[in-house]
């Protein structure tokens, strides 16, 4: 064991090195164009090539994806809940930190928010170390939610830390299982806060597992179904019906199909990526639940169960929508960039209907605005007839580790409790388009104000709270998510476009390749 | 083999003859020893480079194929060969998707290199006609070698794009029920290899030009005066000239092509419709960063690494038999 431990440090540097230099060994060899004498190299001169597979992978692991195309964050929002939907990258350019003041006891922060956000990030950042000089808080930049807690996890062994950290909502158990994590709950307890009761009733019940809130929320996000009020009223659809059921939707998406003379379509009536996080939400809606026991809410979940009627109700419905002719699918969601494909047909009506975050309203509304021919509308997501459920928030939340001096660790909460002021969460939530995750920042006049200029940002904390507690609604904690919602979008291509015809038995095979994986963490978890 | 024998060699025939055998013995291995000294020390600042970032990762990649591993990629349980059975499956799971995902990296191979190899020698033939401004197209002809395979995926994500629709009438041309031949499973490999070609065209118009300019000219010149057609000359000098040069490129190409990683993660993202792109390095991607499964994607690389090394080690051998020298 303690020899184990010992090889700890190098494991991050060596895994990373590991594939790569495998792969460069694998052939690298013939990297100079030795073009007439070609068999002169003996296969084991490795090193020039060695650099080579290792520059080209790795930045375009996690840079090239996000330069692709169009100009939303869906890329960066890949496997996670969604960001704002219209932050035009290239062009921000970053709050500089202020100087931290003598004397002040530094606390390291890890972001994994970029682009406009990022740049919210900081300032906010800014604000808490102009606001006091016991703390001062260093705010690091990380490429995106995936790459904060690899960071984190390879992170473990050498001890460098961060003292805050901010993980996106499927990083839960993971968070739990680094076992260098201080619940927040300890430090609203030791302080006597009545912090909790005042936090989003949905949101503090995702992030508490166990009966203990481990992190403090920070962004909060929701799905919800957007629609275009004009193409509504142009074909006599309600356009103040908030919940819709699969059939009303069909029919809806039927009446919006526009197609001109040649039978071309040029408005259709739902675009959609197939994205993992919308089928959890589907799954809620239906009070089904995703993994067993009780989606690891009281124990740890040892199998996924998402493969049942509920997912197969929701993908069948998606594939009608598809085969009529009234829906538009375009391609699977996470790690591509096929969101910014779905957001453009929609800002543009070529699309009335579509399902994605509340953050990306006013990307949708500021974008739409120019044209003038949509009218943002927003409703809850749609479900089968008579379903009960809700749905299930996003977003991501500050974890405090165990890391560095009582001081710190004093700091760190002292900086994760003022992100929660109200007049924080306002500020924030009004720069951003994510909810504030305290129901006393509604009360400020900047959330008011707010919410006067995009009423609709309401109907998604509407549905939130019309959201019955159950552990379906709580949403699904376990190790290994990202992968899982991978599986999902795989089966939900496999239906949709038609190559497997039983969607339970797409289903089947991602929850079967799912479990595989979920059973090996757990393993190495006990 | 044969540098020691040399050094050895360089050692006896020093101007101590006289000694009695057994001691010219004990001084030529001290000097031995002393010239192996020597010669490490020169041959350190690489070999500890290769050591660190080459023979110790590819060792331990080889030692963690035989565990599992926890997130913090901590060896929590020894695994035997199970990893490697799943992989091949011999696990009775009767899932083959590993294998599956093998298939498809020589589909894209079988893609990629014939295409590469034959535009490349089309173009350098092109580019060896004797016409004003060659040297413009030449340098056309060469300019991808000059673009990323990260900035030509991007390039070619637009055009593959369903919001620039420059690839739309290929789809209505098929009358495939898709808005991107990236998301269909019949074109998406297609889609990635004829990107593919299109990058490494460069470097391989580079090489078969060489080739070809290496080709001694009088041998055209006997074969006009011989009457040879200018398609004769093709096949009968040009081509079996030019056969190493192909041949290597051939070698290099199926290499790169079995390597390819960046494109398919930049137009594709995952594992495509289908698991059409699914290529093996891009599993192996998946199961390093997407799944965390170190142990697991090290036995895939040890699997990938013994695959090239047969093929490369095939190729060189056909590759020494079939050469033509002048």
């Amino acid at each position: 064991m303690n020899r184990v431990k010992t090889l700890r440090p190098l494991n991050a540097l060596l895994l990373i090195g590991l594939v790569m230099t495998l792969l460069a060994a694998c052939g690298g060899k013939p990297a100079a164009p030795a073009a007439t004498a070609p068999a002169t190299n003996p296969p084991a001169t490795v090193a020039p090539a060695t650099a080579v597979p290792a520059a080209t992978v790795a930045p375009a692991a996690t840079a090239a994806p996000a330069a692709t195309a169009a100009p939303t964050a869906s890329s960066a929002a890949a496997t996670s809940a969604p960001a704002a939907t219209s932050a035009p990258a290239p062009t921000i350019t970053p709050v500089p930190a202020i100087a931290q003041s003598a004397g002040s006891t530094k606390i390291t922060f890890w972001y994994g928010l970029t682009g406009a956000n990022g740049n919210i990030v900081r300032t906010l950042v800014n604000t808490y170390n102009s606001s006091q000089n016991t703390y001062y808080v260093e705010a690091i930049q990380q490429p995106d939610y995936d790459a904060t807690i690899t960071k984190f996890n390879t992170s473990l062994a050498g001890g460098d830390l961060p003292n805050v950290v901010q993980v996106y909502d499927i990083g839960t158990q993971r968070m739990i299982d680094t076992k260098r994590i201080l619940p927040v709950q300890n430090f609203i307890d030791k302080d006597g806060l009545k912090l909790v009761d005042d936090l989003e009733p949905a949101v503090a019940r995702y992030y508490t597992i166990g009966g203990k809130l481990y992190s403090l929320p920070f962004n909060s996000s929701a799905p919800v179904m957007y629609y275009d009020r004009n193409a509504f009223k142009e074909v006599g659809l309600d356009p103040d019906k908030k919940i819709w059921t699969y059939d009303e939707l069909l029919d809806a998406a039927t009446k919006l199909t526009k197609k001109d003379a040649d039978g071309k379509i040029i408005r259709s009536g739902v675009v959609f990526t197939l994205y993992s996080w919308i089928y959890e939400q589907e799954l809620a809606t239906q009070g089904a639940l995703f993994a067993d026991p009780t989606n690891g809410r009281e124990t740890r979940a040892n199998k996924l169960i998402f493969n049942n009627d509920a997912g197969v109700k929701w993908l069948s419905f998606l594939k009608q929508l598809v085969d009529a002719g009234v829906g538009t699918n375009v391609g699977r969601d996470s790690g591509t960039t096929n969101g910014s494909v779905r957001d453009s047909a929609f800002v543009k009506g070529e699309a009335a209907i579509t399902f994605n975050s509340i953050a990306s309203l006013r990307g949708y509304i500021n974008n739409t605005k120019a044209a003038g021919k949509v009218d943002v509308g927003v409703a809850y997501l749609p479900r089968p007839t008579g379903a009960k459920g809700g749905v299930i928030i996003g977003g991501a939340s500050l974890w405090i580790t165990d890391q560095g001096t009582p001081e710190q660790q004093a700091g760190a909460w002292d900086f994760v409790k003022w992100t929660s002021n109200p007049e924080v969460q306002a500020t924030w939530s009004s720069s951003t388009g994510y909810y504030p995750i305290r129901k006393a920042a509604y009360d400020v006049q900047e959330m008011k104000d707010t919410l006067a200029k995009y009423p609709q940002f309401s109907v998604a904390v509407e549905q939130l709270r019309a959201t019955e507690p159950s552990f379906p609604t709580q949403g699904a904690v376990f190790g290994t998510f990202l992968q899982t919602r991978l599986a999902i979008e795989a089966a939900m291509e496999q239906f949709i476009s038609g190559s497997t015809a039983d969607a339970k038995a797409a289903l089947d095979d991602a929850a079967s390749k799912a479990n595989d994986t979920l059973t090996e963490y757990n393993s190495t978890q006990q | 083999m044969r540098k020691p024998v040399l050094l050895k060699d360089s050692v006896l025939s020093d101007k101590r003859v006289g000694l009695p055998i057994a001691a010219k013995r004990a001084v030529s291995q001290h000097q031995q020893r002393k010239a192996f000294g020597l010669a490490l020390l020169y041959l350190s600042p690489a070999l500890l480079f290769l050591i660190a970032f080459t023979y110790i990762p590819f060792l331990r990649s080889i030692w963690l194929s035989f565990f599992i591993t926890n997130p913090q990629g901590d060896t929590v349980r020894f695994n035997g060969i199970n990893y490697y059975t799943r992989i091949l499956n011999l696990d009775g799971s009767g899932r083959s998707e590993y294998l599956q995902s093998m298939l498809t990296t020589v589909y894209f191979s079988l893609l990629v290199v014939p295409l590469g190899i034959v535009f490349a020698l089309a173009l350098a033939l092109l580019a060896t006609l004797n016409v004003k401004a060659i040297l413009f197209f030449r340098t056309i002809f060469t300019s991808s070698i000059a673009i990323s395979v990260a900035s030509a995926s991007v390039i070619w994500a637009l055009i593959y794009s369903p919001t620039t629709r420059a690839t739309q009438w290929i789809i209505d041309l098929l009358h495939l029920n898709t808005h991107s031949l990236l998301q269909h499973s019949s074109t998406a490999l297609f889609a990635v290899a004829f990107m593919t070609t299109w990058t490494s065209l460069g470097f391989n118009f580079i090489v078969t030009l060489a080739g070809i300019q290496a080709i001694p000219k009088d041998i055209y010149e006997s074969a006009r005066i011989d009457g040879a057609s200018s398609w004769q000359s093709f096949r009968f000098i040009t081509l079996p000239l030019l056969t190493p040069t192909l041949l290597f490129l051939m070698l290099i190409s199926t290499i790169q092509s079995f390597q390819a990683f960046t494109q398919f993660n930049v137009l594709i993202g995952n594992e495509g419709p289908d698991s059409a792109t699914d290529v093996f390095v891009f599993a192996i991607f998946t199961a390093f960063w997407k799944d965390n499964r170190y142990g697991f994607a090290s036995a895939m690389s040890v699997v990938l690494f013994l695959i090239l090394l047969a093929l490369t080690s095939i190729q060189y051998r056909l590759l020494d038999q079939r050469v033509h020298y002048q």
